[in-house]
């Protein structure tokens, strides 16, 4: 199978799951009891309730309603939300972008300090190497509920960094910029530091097992220094299964993004989604899990498609 | 392989039985002097273990003052009416959260645990379902099982359990946080029962029982399912701290336990009040109890996990 044709086949199939999700969800958020409107139902005549379901569409069949959805879906029209009287698409893209900022800065800061801890406590028995090793297991042990609620509190009771929120409002430009910096760290480490974990234990068994591997010895014997072995080696040789554990770790982000986000207040897609559903505003929730499983085909599918151009052995075994 | 995990969910079981009776004092048992207070330091003299007793100062900062002159004795087997002894500190309300932790142990692990023995059921079930009969039902059972194990966890249980009414009596909550968390658990039991289930069934003594006359049942559940039992009391062992903590976002965020009942997780959500939680940072113990369980089972199960690293770390 050459690669072309896998993104193609992988493309498909992820339309068809941000398909099945999507009415999944809306499916949900319809056969939950109650509506948008059961909240302000107190302050409503009988008629005025009736004239606003009308008017957000909840006073169809069922099968009508998602007709209708779909036929939207295909003008990118998600509805509108009745809880920020704006329209889904909108308003799904923008969250969707916050969190892609959280998600992104998450995986690269994760990349760069876990990568390198593995490849190094793979290597080695030094007492370091263990110690690190260690702080792996247990920092791998803290999901991302702990996490960010433990670098909340530390922030507010330090008052080193802000402990909620995206930025402070009233700010444009360079100053805007500046701001989102200062806001980044908590919620990024929160999100990174298991994954971070999981990246070093990886790595670190990869690597071990490379070292074990005849051609590493071989090296050594035709004279090559003990660095440049594990560089040139033993290193490329271990990344196949750190490269496989990406594909893992977009789910590992997406749920824990959504207790982040919520924890420390970022405008994201989960708190948007967590907002819509209290709310039983079923055009947002909706627009939430199209979004949401979209992204997740699209970031799996990038990782599988990454993982195979590095080690085509992938499409052979697919194909 | 198999006696680790077994050894940890038997603790598990104990703890969740056995905390609450020996637990100091009631879970919503109130010290109205004692808002806030901070652990008390334990100290040793001939009698044994004793604490100075806690006075407060000043009602609005809550600050309390260790009185050195009088000594009270820990709270178990404490005369009635000695001053109340916090080894946690209090919460807002002046509870003791040592209490309400082991309190909680009872419904943080009892949900988790029972969740854990239907998702089991269900999993091996299905697994050796699709494993043996294979054709059709291999096909079904594996296709809504990926699509399911794709699917961020948390996500799928808040909107599940948003979805039903927000306000439920306790057993109703239990039954259906239960509920949710087996039909979502039960594709990473299923998945390695089907595939050792398959591998096991082209064994000779399988052949001959097959050859003997033994009906299919008897086959399943006497040559094949013996097979599945050391990956079971792994996967067991992984899925408990999943269901903790998938508990704690829960009740979190709102949607787990009613208010009332001691949890994990209710207790994290009265600490969420992040000026509160500075002040009294103590009222975050539950956080460190759920730390352990996945801690323990993590070193427990280092070389016997593989694939299954990502597994506990996607639970968040």
């Amino acid at each position: 199978m050459t690669l072309t044709r896998f993104v193609v086949r992988r493309a498909a199939g992820g339309l068809v799951f941000a398909l099945v999700v999507a009415s999944l969800t809306l499916l949900i958020a319809r056969l939950a009891p109650g509506d948008a409107t059961t909240g302000e139902a107190i302050a409503m005549t009988v008629e005025q309730r009736a004239a606003l379901r009308a008017d957000l569409g909840l006073d169809q069949p069922l099968l009508t309603q998602y007709g209708r959805w779909l036929v939207g879906l295909t003008r990118f029209d998600l509805g509108r939300s009745s809880l920020f009287k704006r329209p889904v698409a909108d308003l799904v893209g923008e969250r969707a972008l916050n969190t892609a900022l959280l998600a992104v800065v998450a995986l690269v800061v994760a990349s760069l300090v876990g990568i390198p801890l593995g490849r190094y406590t793979g290597a080695s028995h030094a007492m370091l190497a263990r110690a690190v090793g260690a702080a792996s297991v247990a920092v791998l042990s803290l999901p991302p509920l702990l996490s960010a609620l433990l670098l909340v509190l530390v922030a507010a009771h330090t008052g080193w960094l802000p402990a909620g929120g995206m930025t402070s409002g009233g700010l444009s430009g360079a100053a805007w910029l500046a701001d989102l910096a200062w806001h980044l760290p908590v919620p990024v480490l929160a999100l990174a530091l298991p994954l971070a974990a999981t990246l070093e234990r990886v790595q670190s068994r990869a690597m071990a097992e490379a070292i074990g591997r005849p051609f590493v010895d071989a090296s050594r014997a035709r004279g090559l220094t003990r660095e440049r072995t594990l560089r040139v080696h033993a290193w490329p040789a271990s990344l196949a299964p750190v490269l496989g554990i990406y594909g893992v770790l977009v789910g590992a982000i997406f749920s824990g993004s959504f207790v982040v986000e919520v924890v420390t207040s970022w405008p994201g897609l989960g708190r948007l989604l967590f907002d819509a559903l209290l709310a039983r505003d079923v055009w947002l929730v909706a627009g939430c899990g199209a979004a949401g499983a979209a992204s997740l085909a699209v970031a799996t599918t990038m990782a599988d498609v990454v993982h195979a151009t590095l080690d085509p052995r992938l499409l052979e075994r697919r194909g | 392989m198999t006696r680790r995990p077994v050894v940890l969910l038997a603790v598990l079981v104990l703890v969740a039985l056995g905390a609450p009776l020996v637990a100091p004092y009631g879970p919503a048992e109130r010290f109205r002097d004692h808002q806030h207070a901070p652990p008390m330091r334990v100290h040793v003299d001939a009698g044994g273990l004793y604490a100075h007793p806690l006075t407060l100062v000043d009602r609005l900062e809550q600050r309390f003052d260790a009185d050195a002159t009088r000594r009270v004795r820990l709270p178990w087997g404490a005369r009635a009416g000695a001053a109340p002894v916090f080894l946690l500190g209090a919460d807002a309300l002046g509870r003791d959260v040592l209490s309400r932790l082991l309190h909680g142990a009872r419904a943080s692990l009892g949900l988790a645990l029972v969740a854990t023995a239907g998702t089991l059921l269900l999993g091996a079930l299905l697994g050796l379902w699709a494993g043996y009969a294979g054709g059709l039902a291999e096909r079904g059972v594996t296709t809504v099982g990926d699509l399911l194990l794709v699917l961020p966890l948390i996500y799928v249980v808040v909107a599940l359990r948003a979805a039903l009414p927000l306000v439920l009596p306790l057993g109703t909550v239990v039954v259906a946080l239960a509920i949710i968390f087996v039909l979502l658990g039960w594709p990473r039991v299923a998945r390695g029962v089907r595939a050792i289930v398959r591998e096991e069934a082209e064994r000779d003594h399988v052949v001959a029982a097959i050859a003997l006359g033994a009906s299919r049942w008897r086959v399943m559940t006497r040559h094949l399912l013996p097979a599945c039992l050391g990956y079971l009391a792994v996967q067991a062992a992984l899925l408990v701290p999943m269901f903790v903590l998938a508990e704690a976002t829960l009740s979190y965020l709102g949607l787990g336990f009613p208010d009332g009942v001691p949890s994990w997780g209710t207790a994290l959500s009265d600490a969420a009040n992040v000026a509160a939680t500075t002040r009294a940072p103590w009222t975050l113990a539950p956080a460190a109890a759920v730390f352990l369980v996945v801690l323990v089972t993590n070193v427990l199960l280092e070389p016997s996990r593989h694939d299954a690293v990502a597994d506990v770390s996607r639970s968040g």
